[in-house]
């Protein structure tokens, strides 16, 4: 049928030549075994899209800016991530090592306040308890009235009495009587350390150099005071050794050092009293026996428990059985208003 | 014989070109000192066309491409063609503009930028011929005295390139590259020259159906001469046997009329263009069995020495059987001896063996593009590889990216309960770190109130030392002084024995309510008895 349809001479050329085509000639013939072979996973494939977009403009602009704009979003997308890292790292770290250690110290820390506050209801409840065992300033007329009575009922003559009342405790002033040392039998031999005999008499003579006032206090003075003390010792002029032993017995200047060390003490002690605190202070001065002065003594600190005695002095004279007896009761009241 | 394996082909091009029987492939370029070896394809025309002209024989020829295509297995692939010497004439042009001077390069680009054709065609009398062409020029040397340039110029038809770009495209091949034949011709017969025949000018004789000529080159000159040969003769010459005493005597007629037409040729170069001499003349032939041509030339023509490279290629056909297996073929018929495929050879990137000491400036140029879009196609399709790849490992380095990401975001998302409590933690800790701060300075002040308190009962402290003296005064010894000072007390008084006297002391430093306990004493001058001095601490 097709042969009966008459073709045009262009149409039939172009028939002829794609038929002949198909006659492969001989140097064509052995083409089965083919270049492919050479070509192990032919991925591409001919694409005119792709060959019009090519045509069409310099692809390496487009590659050039696809390239920057998926870089910047790499790195932006990897800021954020590294970002996000860092806060589940810190977290992380947080989760680990500080949220328990945290919690451990809210617990102590809980547990230490809790025990504070124990031991300050503790403390108010006992300060409460020691407040109301001080007296009243409107009872200083009783309690005056108590310890005259107390005295004289134990036999004990009252020669004389200061009483004052002041807002703080009574740092002793007065002079106490000097102590004369009885002469020593005489001996050859000098004196015998016996706290460090194998120190060298060097050192003992530091070791002498020690302040008396250290000596009983076994406390240390500050070096002022103890210079103070040393140049008082020189204007005396006593520098021979009869004029060391004499100068130790001076009591007055051991008072002297221990009496600044107590105004100090007295300072810090009014310091943390309660400001509605005053000290009565009864100075007196007896004749009596010692079982007496002591039992006056023991009554009176159970009647008031806050008896603050600063200086008590006991001395006996000869020739009569009756003690002179001076002392100095500072006992504290609180006033009401 | 040359084996080639997968990994060994050296440089990878497809490059195309058409004869009036042929479809010449080369594949590949591998060169050596010695040898050049290329993968090769001769497909054959059903019937004999006019390469210079193949207008007419579109829909034939791409058809015919297309099923080559197939297969072998190029289609998507990129494809050089070498466009015939009539189409695309390699020149050297003289213009009056110094390009080494700004203005006259200013005005050069101008020029041919706004009117290409108009000022092409003052210099290159073929331009006339043509409607519109592709022109591309490159600048050899600048004459400073004559204030003028020599450039490198090469025009096509835009016709011929389209014709050649559309067989492509219904062939499936990506067209990127058209070059001039010449180029690619005396490419790589200099290539192959020892440095000494590169420094002389040299010709080539190229035999081809319609564009028969000599290429005379040197250092920075060009020049081609058509050879005339009767259409006759180029009929014959497609049908050449094997020469033997049957035959000789024919086709040294033919042969003789061939050597005259080239004889005017290289006289008209020698006498008439007036180029220096040249002693050889590099024989290129697209016609089968040319070593009979060869033969029968080379002992007719005097004037010049006819030398054929071919002995320095080896042709590797990948017609016929699997290259793959080459090394297993070694003795394979399928190795051409034709010098055809040479100027396809001419369009890869070429290397030398050798370095002249008077560089030739036209081998030097790179490689005319004839492509409408010479600018990018090149650089779009053998990019488009890297292109690719660095788009995947981008894309790659993303996913993971947004993976990181999206993993440390969800993470820290879940954890960020961890960091509320945290801040809460943080702050409680310093709050009650406060209110413990605060509860011990009160509790400090009350016990400081409280032992201020107590420091207030030293009276009933220092009732241990009178209950001491009371209870524990050993016979015999006296007291006469006691001293209380604040919790610091001295006792003087005198004893009968010093066994009493330390009796006494004994008690006060066995009692732990009394410490620094010291006692001095000693005989007293005036009575027979101890003085004695004890200080001490009585313990709160």
């Amino acid at each position: 049928m097709a042969k009966e349809k008459k073709l045009s001479n262009r149409a039939e050329k172009i028939l002829n030549e794609i038929q002949r085509k198909d006659m492969v000639p001989d140097s064509n013939d052995n083409a089965s075994s083919s270049y492919e072979s050479l070509k192990p996973s032919k991925l591409k494939k001919f694409s005119s899209v792709k060959y019009r977009q090519f045509y069409k403009k310099n692809q390496m602009i487009s590659w050039t800016a696809y390239f920057l704009i998926l870089i910047a979003i790499i790195l932006f997308i990897l800021s954020l991530g590294i970002g996000y890292y860092t806060q589940y790292d810190n977290y992380r770290d947080i989760s680990r090592s500080k949220l328990p250690k945290y919690s451990a110290d809210i617990l102590a820390t809980q547990k230490k306040i809790k025990a504070l506050q124990e031991e300050v209801l503790a403390i108010d409840t006992s300060i409460e308890f020691e407040l109301s065992q001080i007296p009243t300033f409107e009872n200083t007329d009783k309690l005056l009235n108590v310890m005259s009575k107390l005295f004289e009922d134990a036999r004990l003559k009252i020669i004389k009495q200061d009483i004052s009342i002041n807002k703080t405790p009574v740092s002793v002033t007065f002079q106490l009587p000097p102590v004369k040392k009885p002469i020593g039998a005489s001996i050859i031999f000098s004196p015998i350390d016996l706290n460090s005999p194998s120190k060298t008499i060097q050192t003992k003579a530091k070791a002498d150099e020690r302040n008396l006032a250290e000596k009983i206090s076994g406390k240390k003075l500050n070096k002022r005071v103890k210079a103070k003390a040393k140049k008082g010792l020189k204007n005396k002029g006593l520098k021979n050794e009869s004029a060391t032993a004499l100068v130790k017995d001076n009591f007055e200047s051991l008072l002297g050092n221990i009496r600044s060390m107590e105004i100090a003490k007295n300072n810090s002690l009014i310091k943390n009293l309660p400001k509605n605190i005053s000290f009565v202070s009864y100075h007196f001065q007896l004749k009596g026996q010692y079982l007496d002065y002591f039992k006056v003594r023991s009554r009176l600190n159970r009647i008031y428990p806050y008896l603050r005695i600063p200086v008590e002095e006991i001395v006996a004279q000869e020739n009569t059985s009756e003690l002179h007896i001076r002392a100095i009761y500072d006992i504290p009241i609180q006033s009401t208003k | 014989m040359a084996k080639l394996t997968k990994k060994n082909f050296g440089q990878k091009k497809l490059v195309m070109r058409l004869t009036h029987s042929h479809v010449l492939i080369s594949l590949s370029y591998l060169p050596e000192e010695f040898s050049v070896k290329t993968r090769v394809l001769a497909w054959k025309l059903p019937k004999v066309i006019n390469p210079n002209d193949i207008n007419p024989e579109m829909e034939f020829l791409g058809s015919f491409l297309a099923r080559m295509v197939k297969i072998y297995g190029f289609d998507g692939d990129c494809v050089t063609w070498l466009v015939p010497s009539v189409n695309a004439k390699v020149k050297v042009i003289n213009i009056p503009l110094n390009l080494n001077i700004k203005g006259d390069k200013k005005e050069f680009q101008t020029l041919t930028k706004a009117t290409p054709y108009d000022f092409w065609k003052e210099y290159d009398p073929d331009l006339a011929e043509i409607r519109s062409a592709e022109i591309r020029s490159e600048l050899l040397t600048v004459n400073t005295e004559e204030n003028s340039s020599q450039l490198l110029y090469s025009a096509c038809d835009r016709q011929v390139i389209r014709n050649f770009h559309n067989l492509s495209l219904s062939a499936a091949l990506y067209p990127v590259e058209f070059i001039p034949t010449d180029q690619g011709l005396i490419r790589i017969v200099e290539s192959r020259l020892t440095r000494i025949q590169r420094e002389r000018p040299f010709a080539i004789f190229h035999m081809t159906k319609g564009g028969h000529r000599i290429i005379y080159l040197r250092h920075e000159h060009v020049e081609i001469a058509k050879v005339n040969i009767d259409e006759l003769d180029e009929t014959l010459l497609e049908d050449i046997p094997k020469l033997d005493e049957t035959n000789k005597a024919f086709w040294d007629d033919v042969v003789d009329r061939i050597t005259n037409s080239l004889k005017v040729a290289t006289n008209f170069l020698l006498v008439e263009v007036q180029v220096p001499k040249f002693v050889n003349i590099y024989f290129i032939c697209d016609y089968d069995n040319e070593d009979s041509v060869y033969l029968l030339l080379r002992e007719k023509f005097r004037e010049a020495n006819l030398i054929m490279l071919n002995k320095q290629f080896d042709f590797i056909s990948i017609q016929g059987h699997d290259i793959l297996k080459q090394d297993k073929k070694e003795e394979s018929n399928n190795f051409y001896s034709g010098s055809k495929f040479l100027p396809n050879i001419g369009a890869y990137n070429l290397s030398y063996f050798s370095s002249p000491a008077i560089p030739n400036l036209v081998i030097e140029k790179k490689l005319i593009n004839l492509h409408e879009k010479y600018l990018f196609i090149f650089s779009n399709f053998s990019k488009e590889r890297n292109a690719r790849i660095s788009f995947l490992v981008l894309s790659l380095i993303l996913t993971i990216t947004i993976l990181f990401t999206g993993g440390s975001y969800m993470f820290s998302q879940i954890n960020e309960d961890v960091n509320l409590k945290f801040t809460q933690s943080e702050k409680k800790l310093s709050t009650l770190q406060q209110a413990f701060k605060s509860t011990k300075l009160s509790s400090d002040a009350k016990k400081s109130k409280h032992l201020s308190l107590t420091r207030l009962m030293n009276g009933k402290t220092n009732q241990k030392l009178f209950l001491k003296v009371l209870q524990d005064l050993p016979d015999g010894l006296e007291l006469e002084r006691l001293l209380v000072r604040g919790n610091t007390f001295q006792i003087y008084g005198n004893s009968a024995t010093v066994g009493s006297l330390n009796d006494f002391y004994s008690q006060f430093i066995y009692d732990e309510n009394f410490i620094n306990i010291k006692i001095d004493s000693y005989r007293r001058a005036d009575k027979p008895i101890n003085w004695f001095e004890l200080v001490g601490v009585i313990k709160d």
